[in-house]
């Protein structure tokens, strides 16, 4: 199914409209600019990656296909953006040994509900998300934050689904113990 | 605490995260990269419009005045051409036109300056400004050698 207003709007782009380009950008620019941020972890870094990652979408406009989303589209190359600035920055950050490693994953326990209340701060619940690895973090902001499945998770991060739905277990977890270690405070 | 609970309140955590944004000179930035100028602002354009016309009722007004003292020279014509024939001392006369020579030159370059100024100010079409410049510009001198007119006794 084609979505219709994205269509309209990228041919209007491609045809050299900047009304458009600047319809498109207001749409979309705080939604992945508070994604990178909150992979990035800093301001500077994220605004940079996000006109990046803008700038290369609106040059391969024309590569866009009209069936999916373009907010999808645009998350997928935020995410390579990032990836690559994160590589460039600390390469151990988005080490796929930080997916793949066992978890210690402890039993559940009956504070976490609770706890989530104090989480709700803003901060604490940044902090706490920023604690988590980037694979994590970025799975977990894909599926709650922006309410993509983990098939349109996995066409962004270019992975199988089923890598999604261990990402997303092992986030939930970690996030899970993390919240029961403030309990524990 | 099972897991559907867990995943509600991880759910409302992270949906609780406000929306951030990026600086206000990003779509600029953005834009610029893509190859397109900078639009100014509206405060910028109007400013931009403000001089422009400011500058081009200054020359209107200048190019009035300047037909209008013309126009007086032409008007005292016999008067000015008796002072200067008038039977005198023709060195004096030299030594006046001298004075009166050097006194000029003096006020050239500040004078070229300013047209210049004037000119770096005018846009590239400025007819309509030249228009509305002209029109006030008239009514100034209109309102102006009225008043003198009235003063003068006026002609009842």
């Amino acid at each position: 199914m084609v979505n219709e207003k994205d269509y309209q709007l990228v041919q209007r782009c491609l045809q050299g409209d900047e009304s458009a380009f600047e319809e498109l950008l207001n749409a979309s620019k705080n939604q992945i600019f508070t994604f990178v941020l909150r992979m990035a972890q800093n301001a500077e870094d994220a605004e940079d990656i996000t006109q990046d990652a803008f700038v290369k979408a609106f040059r391969k406009l024309d590569s866009y296909n009209p069936e999916y989303p373009f907010i999808t589209w645009l998350f997928r190359i935020a995410h390579n953006t990032c990836v690559d600035f994160l590589r460039a920055k600390k390469p151990q950050s988005v080490s796929l040994d930080d997916a793949d490693s066992p978890l210690d994953v402890p039993e559940d326990g009956p504070t976490v509900e609770e706890n989530v209340a104090f989480a709700f701060q803003t901060e604490e619940a940044e902090r706490l998300l920023a604690s988590l690895p980037p694979l994590y973090r970025e799975a977990l902001l894909l599926q709650y934050r922006e309410d993509l499945n983990c098939a349109d998770i996995a066409g962004i991060l270019q992975i199988p689904e089923g890598t999604v739905k261990v990402r997303l277990f092992r986030a939930k977890a970690a996030m899970k113990a993390k919240l029961e270690r403030l309990a524990g405070r | 605490m099972n897991c559907d609970k867990t995943d509600l309140a991880i759910q409302a955590m992270m949906k609780a995260l406000p929306e951030r944004a990026p600086s206000a000179a990003f779509n600029a930035k953005v834009l610029m990269a893509l190859g397109f100028s900078p639009k100014p602002s509206p405060l910028q354009r109007w400013l931009t419009a403000a001089e422009e016309t400011a500058a081009v009722i200054t020359a209107g007004v200048l190019a009035l005045a300047a037909f209008a003292a013309s126009a007086l020279i032409a008007a005292n014509m016999h008067g000015l051409l008796h002072f200067v024939f008038a039977p005198r001392s023709a060195l004096l006369q030299i030594k006046l036109c001298l004075l009166k020579l050097w006194l000029a030159s003096l006020q050239i370059p500040a004078a070229l300056g300013a047209l210049k100024s004037l000119a770096l100010l005018l846009p590239e079409s400025f007819l309509p400004q030249l228009a509305v410049s002209t029109v006030l510009a008239g009514f100034v001198i209109l309102a102006v050698s009225k008043n003198t007119h009235g003063l003068s006794g006026g002609r009842i």
